[in-house]
């Protein structure tokens, strides 16, 4: 038997042991998730977003399943900066991978919380700039509000940064560049594309929060040229975010330009799948391209 | 809680009722639920569409054998309802919370599948001894429904049913047979399963009267572990997950209105 290729890394100055990443939203802050998966098999974990106030979320039903993909309005329920900093800052350096703490709100929020945070637990910040389920102040869209409020970040901490960035497919480059400039050290590309169900019975939307956004499998094509056009626009790392759930997802992602593979509905439905995405990456590392075998 | 991959022994429709299924797994080693919690079942093993895990309570538990009696719904249930004997499946559990022991007598109120998780509570029951203590009010829509009576009359429980159409047994609702019970003397446990109205049913004839009263809720989920927020229940203390924090809860916990609104 072949030695099996170290798939480890260093994303934005984190040191991964391979390029697997739990996305935030599907995988809590590690603690209930543990029992599911070996979180040790894993390059990090993104948690929650917090934002600065507690959010109570949105009204049921919050999940809508629609073909091969998933419809999510959560939106952005959390206990608030302030348990967060208390009950689970503390516990995650006990986790046997890195952490990345999710973030959203304005300037002075987001400020306040990168600070308080730097040495509290965290490996790195991830800014969550894109959440289809919240209006305002948590959606800024243009790359010169999305540079200005990432510098404001930057300046309150030295930990690693990264920014998530929403899906705009004609601006990605734009956006990837804003993120470059005001300093970040890697991306998440991208978030939820915005979406919408109906219940054809009742003849209104599905979710109780009217709109919402769409993960899973069927958005994959979708976060792939993401992804290539970030790449075309900056060097930062990308962690590749949205649809992948197996092996050729996973290694499409690479060949995307991403360096981290994110997964995030995946954990819903199967959440043991990463076993055979790292066995697939193990040999996409050690064959050349027209080498890989196909999956059957 | 743990992801079990394990066969399935059959897959089969129950005599006289065509849109339901008894599903029988194999048991996998350490998989010891209680009565009220549920597994997450993988209905499509390969593909992704329909894509998500759903929601099942757990009708029957032997040393060998899991069995859920499920109602073929929508998209997700028609393809498990596909599956068939010897194919292996991946389910998630045990799940949830369950419901809470107590002495004394016990009504059980079951609208429609609601039943079938109370089966597994009305076993429980008869393993102890305290199934002669036991009542089922079993409401359906019509006698189709009540195939369910048997199997709670094997373990000694005492059964009283209404259909809507009145096909079978009372005319009516099953929250009418529940006032008429609790007009008896004594004062049981409430353990509730069924639609939400009804169920909202089950605190109205309650409340205020010292009666305890728990009733299992059912939402649409995604994860069923606690991870994606999607299970939201209006509670008088704000949102609570259907999944980790229920899905058996105290009915003066739930906020009904909203509930019922929203279901
Ligand atoms: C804890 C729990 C235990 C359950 N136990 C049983 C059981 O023992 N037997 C049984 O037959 N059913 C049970 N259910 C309900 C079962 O999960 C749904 O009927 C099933 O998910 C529907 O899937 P579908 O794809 O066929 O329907 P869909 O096409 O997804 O939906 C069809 C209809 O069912 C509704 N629905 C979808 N998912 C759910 C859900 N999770 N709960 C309630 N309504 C839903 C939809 O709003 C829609 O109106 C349980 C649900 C929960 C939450
Ligand atoms: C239920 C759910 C909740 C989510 N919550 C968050 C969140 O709080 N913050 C965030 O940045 N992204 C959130 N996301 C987005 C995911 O992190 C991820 O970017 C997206 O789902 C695409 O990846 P996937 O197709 O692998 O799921 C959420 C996604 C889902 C499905
Ligand atoms: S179904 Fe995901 S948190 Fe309950």
């Amino acid at each position: 038997m072949s030695k099996t290729p170290d798939l480890a890394l260093r994303f934005a100055g984190i040191k991964l042991r391979n390029p697997l990443v739990l996305l935030s939203g599907t995988a809590g802050a590690g603690r209930e998730i543990k029992k599911l998966v070996e979180l040790g098999r894993f390059g990090a974990l993104c948690t929650k977003t917090v934002t600065f106030q507690p959010r109570p979320g949105n009204p049921p039903p919050r999940i809508a399943e629609t073909p091969s993909g998933l419809v999510n309005s959560i939106g952005l329920e959390n206990p608030g900066f302030a348990r967060f900093l208390e009950e689970t800052a503390p516990g995650l350096r006990s986790l046997p991978l890195p952490v990345i703490a999710s973030i959203a709100g304005n300037g002075p929020e987001l400020s306040r919380m990168a600070e308080a945070l730097t040495g509290a637990g965290p490996a790195g910040l991830e800014i969550n700039l894109s959440c289809p389920n919240v209006g305002g102040a948590f959606n800024p869209t243009a790359p010169t509000e999305i540079e200005r409020l990432l510098r404001e970040v930057r300046r309150a901490t030295g930990l690693p940064l990264l920014a998530k960035l929403p899906p705009d497919f004609y601006r990605i480059g734009d956006l990837a560049r804003a993120a470059e400039t005001a300093g970040c050290d890697g991306l998440t590309v991208a978030n939820t594309l915005p979406a919408m169900v109906f219940d054809l019975k009742l003849r209104k939307p599905r979710l109780g929060g009217i709109t919402g956004g769409l993960s899973g499998p069927a958005v994959l094509p979708v976060s792939l040229y993401l992804v290539h056009r970030a790449r075309q626009a900056v060097g930062l790392p990308i962690i590749g975010s949205g649809g992948v759930h197996d092996a050729d997802g996973a290694v499409s992602m690479l060949l995307a330009g991403a360096q981290a593979i994110g997964l995030g509905t995946v954990n819903f439905f199967r959440p043991l799948a990463y076993r055979e995405i790292l066995q697939a990456l193990a040999e996409f590392r050690t064959a050349g391209p027209g080498r890989r075998k196909p999956t059957p | 809680m743990r992801d079990y991959d394990t066969l399935i022994l059959a897959n089969r429709r129950p005599a006289g009722v065509d849109d339901c299924r008894r599903l029988l797994l194999r048991r996998p080693a350490g998989f010891t639920p209680r009565p009220g919690q549920f597994i997450q079942i993988e209905v499509n093993r390969a593909g992704t569409d329909p894509l998500l895990r759903r929601p099942f309570s757990i009708a029957d538990l032997q040393p060998e054998t899991v069995t859920v009696i499920y109602r073929v719904q929508g998209r997700g249930t028609a393809r498990l309802a596909e599956r068939r004997r010897g194919e292996a499946i991946r389910f998630l559990g045990p799940l949830g919370k369950d419901y809470p022991a107590a002495d004394g007598p016990c009504l059980l109120v079951a609208g429609g599948m609601g039943a079938a998780g109370l089966l597994f509570l009305a076993r429980r029951l008869a393993e102890l001894g305290r199934a002669g203590s036991a009542t089922l009010l079993l409401g359906c829509r019509d006698r189709n429904g009540l195939f369910f009576r048997t199997a709670f009359q094997k373990l000694g429980v005492r059964t009283v049913c209404a259909t809507e159409d009145g096909s079978a047994g009372r005319a009516g609702l099953v929250t009418d047979l529940l006032r008429n019970e609790l007009n008896r003397d004594r004062k049981p446990v409430v353990y509730a399963c069924g639609p939400a109205a009804m169920l909202a049913g089950v605190h109205e004839a309650t409340r205020g009267t010292g009666i305890r009263a728990y009733v299992s809720l059912e939402t649409v989920m995604a994860c069923g572990s606690g991870l994606c927020r999607g299970c939201a229940v209006p509670t008088r203390a704000g949102y609570r997950m259907a999944c980790t924090d229920g899905p058996v809860f105290a009915a003066e916990e739930i906020d009904w209105k909203a509930y019922v609104e929203n279901a």
